[in-house]
């Protein structure tokens, strides 16, 4: 029998028999499972009991053929010393899922809103979801992948009558 | 205020005393000290009832940007994401890109990796010392760490050309160019200068112990729960450190301590910050013991690589920079350009939930001291 990985085996083994989800172990210290939209709140708590008391980041990509905006929620167990990877797809036209704030503290709060500003995912719970970084923006969140920004500037800040962008702007 | 008949006629209103004794106040307001960053404050008299931390000011979008960039570019832009530790960022980079195309790269490269990255763990620490003490009242401190910092800065000048920037050296597949000759004996010479930096930093100063013990307490269980990682981390009393629980480059070959501190103040953050970097120390002088011969690139990379594909696939690579946690989460589809990274900087956690934690029901007196106790850097939050 494999003895290699017993940590990494033994959270996925669990999270099969919990919530029937395979997961993927990359390579040591690294598993990845996916799990579905309302499975969130549970396993969010489920795993936070098991350990992974820490929330590095919640990182958000966007898949315009499958129109799923996908999210990893980046978990790292200070007590075993592995990181868990949970992943969400949801819907790219109804983004909307709930907050992991009642787990994860203050601090996911802060990635959600990070989140929302960036791709204009809102959490269900959040309270407190405003922009940290841009000030005054009008156009769509920004870090979509239909967001082309090259041609926002251009219609947008564009100024014919500096020769220097029109180096860098111009037909 | 209008003029009639020859006399200024004052408005009488803004003589009146407000109503309450609460004030707005903005501390920055944009720019406090070394980075660009403010705090919009609410008080009552001298004690801050609520605080909201206003980022932005450096956001630069590179997270958008790398999408548009080749790895060989982004190299050279990862190192932007913090002005004050660019050698680290460069290395979760190709770190990052390494493990998606499945490169094992030399060994002498890694041991390279180690030195400049504690280096630059040292040189961020002076720079945390340094404004921490500007903070304080202590203008002098400022100025000496700076000095000292200097030594450190000539020594990557030499190595990679650049003194701040050094312009894509860690690059994926090893580092950009090979230690220059005689190197070893110049970085140990400014190991020395380092130590003897050391000595100005032994904290027994009543006046700055009168500023910094029992104060911006931050206990175990919230620096938990709010995302605190690295040097802050381990002032509350966690032995937790990337170097030894998730090990990457050569981190595992070397003897080093992990310096915890149970108070969680103001003054345990300072001393962990200083025995940190005599860690640093330790671990430069064994790597440079047994820095083996060799490639310092793989062969295949020595000339840029403009048309190479990044195989598909995604992974999360982290690492203990001098702030804390420092990550990079990178997709790729199997093109040139890798589909989206997602920059987990350390300050993000420090200067939004626990800063706005700390200052609430704080003294007005003491912001800076809070402030700079954190090792923030607007720079990798902002990205």
């Amino acid at each position: 029998m494999d003895r290699s990985l017993p940590k990494e085996k033994e959270i996925l083994e669990k999270i099969k028999n919990e919530f029937k989800r395979e997961g993927v172990i990359q390579r040591a210290k690294r598993v990845w499972v996916s799990i579905d939209k309302d499975q969130l709140l549970t396993c969010s708590k489920w795993l936070k009991k098991e350990g992974f008391i820490h929330l590095s980041a919640i990182s958000v990509s966007d898949w315009l053929e499958e129109k799923k905006f996908k999210l990893d929620y980046l978990l790292w167990s200070f007590q075993d010393k592995l990181l868990f990877v949970m992943t969400v797809k949801i819907d790219r036209k109804k983004p909307i899922i709930d907050s992991v704030i009642s787990i994860w503290g203050n601090n996911a709060q802060a990635h959600e809103r990070e989140a929302w500003e960036f791709f204009g995912i809102d959490f269900k719970g959040n309270q407190n979801l405003t922009p940290l970084f841009t000030e005054n923006w009008q156009g769509p969140p920004p870090f979509r992948k239909d967001f082309d920004w090259h041609k926002y500037v251009r219609e947008n800040h564009y100024n014919k009558d500096n020769e220097r962008e029109r180096g860098y702007y111009g037909d | 205020m209008k003029e009639k008949e020859g006399i200024m006629e004052i408005n009488q209103e803004i003589f009146r005393l407000p109503k309450t004794d609460q004030y707005d106040m903005y501390f920055g307001p944009c720019h406090p000290g070394s980075g660009n960053f403010g705090v919009k404050l609410k008080l009552e008299g001298e004690k801050i009832i609520s605080a909201l931390s206003d980022p932005g000011y450096l956001h630069r979008g590179f997270e958008k940007l790398m999408e548009y960039r080749l790895p060989l570019q982004n190299a050279m832009l990862s190192d932007r994401i913090c002005v004050l530790e660019s050698l680290a960022w460069e290395l979760i980079h190709a770190e990052a890109m390494e493990e998606l195309m499945d490169l094992e790269i030399p060994e002498r490269a890694k041991y390279i990796r180690v030195i400049m990255a504690e280096l630059s763990r040292i040189q961020s620490h002076m720079i945390w010392w340094g404004v921490f003490s500007a903070g304080t009242g202590f203008d002098t401190g400022f100025k000496i760490a700076f000095g000292y910092r200097d030594y450190i800065l000539d020594l990557f000048a030499e190595i990679t050309g650049g003194r701040v920037y050094p312009a894509g050296y860690i690059c994926p597949g090893g580092v950009r160019r090979d230690f220059p000759e005689g190197i070893e004996e110049r970085i140990d010479k400014v190991l020395d200068k380092t130590e003897e930096l050391a000595k100005y930093m032994e904290a027994e100063n009543p006046t700055f112990k009168a500023r910094t013990k029992g104060i911006g307490i931050l206990k175990l269980d919230e620096a938990i729960s709010l995302g605190a990682t690295g040097p802050i981390l381990r002032a509350s009393g966690l032995k937790a450190d990337l170097r030894k629980d998730d090990p990457y480059e050569v981190y595992q070959k070397f003897n080093f301590e992990i310096p915890v501190r149970e108070e969680g103040d103001i003054y345990a953050r300072f001393l962990i910050g200083l025995a940190e970097m005599k860690e640093s120390i330790k671990i430069i002088r064994q790597a440079l013991q047994s820095l083996p011969k060799g490639e310092f690139i793989l062969p295949k990379f020595k000339k840029p690589k403009i048309n190479m594909k990044i195989k598909e696939g995604e992974t999360y690579v982290h690492n203990e920079i001098a702030r804390g946690e420092g990550g990079m989460h990178v997709i790729s589809d199997g093109g040139k350009y890798p589909y989206r990274i997602k920059v987990r900087g350390p300050s993000f956690s420090h200067m939004i939930p626990v800063l706005e934690y700390l200052l609430r029901g704080a003294e007005l007196a003491d912001i800076p001291a809070i402030y700079w106790s954190l090792n923030v850097c607007p720079a990798d939050l902002d990205r």
